[in-house]
């Protein structure tokens, strides 16, 4: 439970590294240049419109205008704005005809704009409200100036008015990426985590376990269709190989097992020579059915399908049981053997072949160590989990040896004249991979440390590559 | 003791049935499961001794189908698998030991001895005895001829599993699944220091040995005299 937990905030925080954030992302900034486009086209479509239209009829006027002045005179002029600001029932229309020497001919602007040409000027109008107003000034002639308005106030209404639409629109579109894009991104978190906690069991050994398919047929479906397809062919060649495993014990097992017999047989009749060679041709016998038992072990446990002893265990008395075991061996070597073991330590999985992880490593220590020396073996609490340390003070492990050890039949130029088949370390590994242990050999300056690191019995046993 | 032997390869049947009758028991043998279903559930029997794999029925399922018909004669499995998890599954099955191939005779039988010695559902006892050596179990304390042994707790533990034993053969294997829990075979001879240690306390000193080696099979404690 406690795992889960932590798994849980390890997936909010990790969230903003997944694919599924990034197209959230990148769906959200579509969403908005779309957005920003359509606003574009909105503008252009209507005030952009309205505000051309406005100034093609200024420039209109000014045409009119400019002709009768240049047919009729300023007289002219002038009875052409009055009929034209009579005319205008909206009022959104400006004139101004200014003589030679700048006074107000006609017209209904208060003053002339600063300069001829296109301006946009603020004009307050009759109601008091404060306008603004495009206006086109023009020489005349007769050395007056014309100035031709129109109102724009409704484009400017109608600007106001479509940045506020666009702003909403806007905002609603990103509201609706986000959650589109959260439920996308979830939607597909949801299933790779669900691929990835099945993967995660079939690491851990458990082999039967397969990815969940929705039956949408949709390209996860296909995926872990494929990878099932794939896990499926992997537990046919595990079972394939535990049967011939099987078959090899069986089959290699019984001759062997008849040939113990028959010697001894011998050795119950024998006398003398006959007798030393029949026990020393039993001992070469069990010899070889020891190394034969441990590489299937190894193998076995490799397999990691043997789950059924699992249990939740007492670390704490498998470790005082093994050292209880070794202390005379150690005393017979001139060795200290310490215990510094915490009570009430546990931890998950097979008591049996834990209890002979420990075995194999204080053997080593007590074995490979100095005569004389000291061993020692302590069990603390690390964390939620534990922390088993085995420690000799003899010639250690070198350094760019320390991978190696752990192979099959390996062993140090310096044991070879000990006895020892090699695999006792192998077994370690294989042991401490099924129950998720990390191994560590240390420097002990002199001599060598195994540091184990041991989950906490709740956890699922994760793989560790050892 | 009668004993049926549950085990289809004709020579290691043949084997363990003349070691037995040479022990002084008597053998029912059965080659498949089968067999050996109807044979063990007359009853009458009283050490089981089971393969694993066998024809027709395995021996899981075998002794499985005798516990729950009632048979409560104990059983041993005999397995030739290297056997991560199959002691469990065995004893889960109503197994009451377990037993790998090839395993020599004399452990077969000191694991017979010990299965058919049902324990008498005696008061608990209080005090082991062997000849002029007491183990007081209530105020823990050991003494020979009178004299106070001073015993280390593993030594205590070792010699409490021999003692209760006494007159059988006890072997390595049993003594390291016994006292120690330990259900493999350590390289480093770790039984036969601890018992030359308790041998030293025990022994050492006295006109008559008491912890006695059985060559090829084990350890026994008992009086010769």
């Amino acid at each position: 439970m406690m795992a889960e937990r932590t798994q849980g905030a390890g997936a909010r925080l990790g969230f903003a590294r997944t694919t599924a954030f990034r197209l959230t992302l990148l769906h959200l900034a579509l969403t908005l240049a779309g957005t920003a486009l359509l606003a574009a086209i909105a503008w252009w479509a209507t005030v952009g419109f309205a505000a051309r239209q406005a100034a093609e009829e200024v420039d209109r006027g000014m045409r009119v205008l400019a002709q009768s002045a240049a047919l009729s005179g300023l007289r002219g002029v002038a009875l052409s704005i009055e009929a034209r600001l009579a005319a205008d029932r909206s009022g959104v229309e400006y004139y101004l005809l200014a003589g030679p020497d700048g006074q107000r001919l006609v017209g209904n602007l208060a003053a002339a704009p600063p300069a001829t040409g296109w301006q946009t000027i603020e004009v307050r109008r009759a109601d008091g409200e404060v306008v603004p107003v495009l206006t086109l000034g023009a020489w005349l002639a007769q050395g007056a100036t014309l100035f031709v308005g129109r109102d724009l106030s409704a484009v400017a209404a109608l600007e106001t008015r479509l940045i506020g639409a666009a702003g909403w629109v806007g905002l609603g579109a990103v509201l609706i990426g986000l959650a589109g894009g959260l439920l996308i991104g979830r939607g597909v978190a949801r299933r790779t985590a669900a691929m990835d906690r099945a993967l995660a069991a079939v690491a851990a050994g458990d082999l039967a376990r397969r990815l969940p398919v929705t039956g949408r047929g949709d390209e996860f479906d296909r995926l872990s269709a494929r990878i099932n397809a794939m896990l499926d062919r992997l537990a046919e060649v595990m079972d394939a190989l535990r049967s011939v495993t099987d078959d090899i014990a069986h089959d290699l097992r019984t001759p062997l097992t008849r040939l113990r017999q028959r010697l001894e047989e011998v050795t119950r009749t024998a006398s003398g020579e006959a007798l030393a060679s029949a026990r020393a041709a039993e001992a070469e016998c069990a010899a070889i059915l020891d190394l034969f038992a441990a590489l299937l072990r190894i193998a076995q446990v490799e397999a990691g399908a043997q789950r059924s002893a699992f249990a939740r265990l007492d670390l704490s008395s498998v470790l005082d049981s093994v050292a209880e075991v070794y202390a005379p061996a150690a005393e017979e070597r001139g060795q200290t053997l310490t215990a510094e073991i915490a009570p009430g330590i546990e931890a998950f999985g097979d008591r049996s072949l834990i209890t002979q992880l420990f075995a194999n490593l204080v053997e080593n220590a007590v074995r490979h160590g100095r005569a004389g020396g000291q061993v020692r073996i302590a069990l603390a609490r690390a964390g939620e989990g534990a922390e088993a340390v085995i420690a000799d003070d003899g010639p250690g492990i070198p350094e760019a040896e320390r991978e190696r050890v752990f192979r099959r039949f390996h062993r140090l130029d310096a044991a070879r004249a000990t006895p020892g088949s090699g695999l006792g370390l192998a077994l370690v590994r294989a042991v401490a991979g099924l129950h998720g242990m990390e191994l560590r050999l240390e420097d002990a300056a002199p001599g060598l440390r195994v540091r184990v690191t041991v989950p906490p019995p709740g956890a699922t046993a994760a793989p560790v590559a050892p | 003791m009668r004993i049926l032997l549950v085990e289809d390869d004709a020579a290691t049947a043949a084997y363990v049935k003349r070691g037995l009758a040479e022990a002084g028991h008597v053998v029912d043998h059965a080659a498949d499961g089968q067999e050996g279903l109807f044979l063990a559930s007359g009853g009458g029997h009283d050490v089981l001794v089971v393969d694993r794999m066998l024809p027709k029925l395995d021996g899981l399922s075998l002794v499985r189908a005798l516990r729950a018909a009632g048979i409560r004669a104990p059983a041993i499995f005999l397995t030739a698998r290297a056997g991560v998890g199959d002691r469990v599954d065995g004893l889960e099955a109503g197994g009451d030991d377990y037993l790998a191939k090839p395993f020599a005779f004399a452990e077969l039988l000191a694991r017979i001895n010990a299965l058919g010695r049902r324990p008498p559902l005696q008061q608990e006892t209080t005090v082991l005895r062997v000849g002029d050596l007491e183990m007081d179990l209530l105020r823990h304390s050991v003494t020979r001829a009178g004299q106070r042994i001073a015993l280390q707790p593993r030594e205590w533990r070792l010699l409490e599993f021999l003692m209760r034993r006494k007159g059988e053969v006890v072997t390595r294997t049993m003594l390291l699944e016994g006292v120690w829990d330990f259900h493999f075979d350590p390289m480093t001879s770790v039984v036969e220091t601890h018992i030359s240690r308790l041998r030293a306390k025990i022994d050492k000193g006295f006109d008559r040995p008491l912890i006695h080696t059985v060559r090829g099979a084990g350890y026994t404690v008992r009086d010769d005299g």
